[in-house]
């Protein structure tokens, strides 16, 4: 504990304090039926402009794009900048697709992705596959982000220790 | 769902403005150059930081244009 940085220290624990109490108290607001998929699940699809557009940022700028992609650039220089052109290319697509998804799944009710290929295709195995394809492909990058939290406790308790995320994962 | 179709699967010609930027961002031979250099940063990077905007300006224009 010799070389301990007290002012980021004091930061992420009276960030992760006032994050943690703000939790807390949106569950209070606005609160929902959670017996109800559609409630637990998407918020009870009554999330507008502003909600969605952080929800969005959260989903994107994660600790890979804080961590991992600042040190792979540090590591092995510009092909850390693949992170760069993905952004641009995938925004769009996003773009197009997503209010009509959006849409249909809001008229059907629709849920997972699960629901609407089998309420699209009407294929129950088509939908199981897409289900667990997503869960599997989760996993990983839910393990990278536990690692990137581990990372950032770390670093604000001891600022001398290595970063480990260089070259870890291909997820954005 | 007909209906929903109807409503939602129109082309426009303004989705073509994408392509310029898919096409900028997806052939790195165009920008893997250091010269020109912008305050001292490579056109690799400064090209592809300026492409982030022009993307997004280019994006708010598919979206106000085709807003109805």
């Amino acid at each position: 504990m010799q070389d301990v940085n007290w002012v980021a220290l004091t930061i992420f624990v009276l960030l992760f304090g006032f994050i943690t109490w703000l939790g807390f108290a949106a569950a209070n607001w606005r609160k929902g039926d959670l017996d109800q998929l559609h409630e637990w699940g998407l918020g009870g699809r009554r999330f507008g402009t502003i909600v969605t557009w952080f929800l969005v940022g959260g989903d994107l700028y994660t600790a890979y794009t804080f961590i991992a992609v600042p040190a792979l650039a540090f590591g092995a220089g510009a092909i850390a900048f693949f992170a760069v052109p993905y952004t641009i290319v995938i925004y769009p697509i996003l773009f197009l697709v997503f209010p009509r998804l959006w849409h249909v799944c809001h008229k059907h009710g629709y849920i997972t992705a699960g629901d609407f290929v089998r309420g699209r295709f009407g294929n129950r195995w088509l939908a199981l596959a897409v289900a667990i394809t997503g869960i599997v492909a989760t996993m990983p990058y839910i393990a990278l982000q536990l690692v990137g939290i581990q990372v950032v406790v770390g670093l604000s308790a001891s600022p001398a220790r290595e970063l480990p995320l260089i070259c870890n994962s291909q997820a954005p | 769902m007909n209906d929903t179709q109807k409503k939602w699967s129109g082309w426009s010609w303004w989705y073509l403005l994408f392509a310029i930027q898919f096409v900028l961002a997806l052939w790195p031979p165009f920008y893997n150059k250091a010269e020109p250099y912008w305050m001292g940063i490579p056109f690799f990077y400064w090209f592809q930081l300026l492409l982030v905007i022009v993307a997004a300006v280019l994006t708010a224009i598919v979206y106000f244009a085709t807003d109805d």
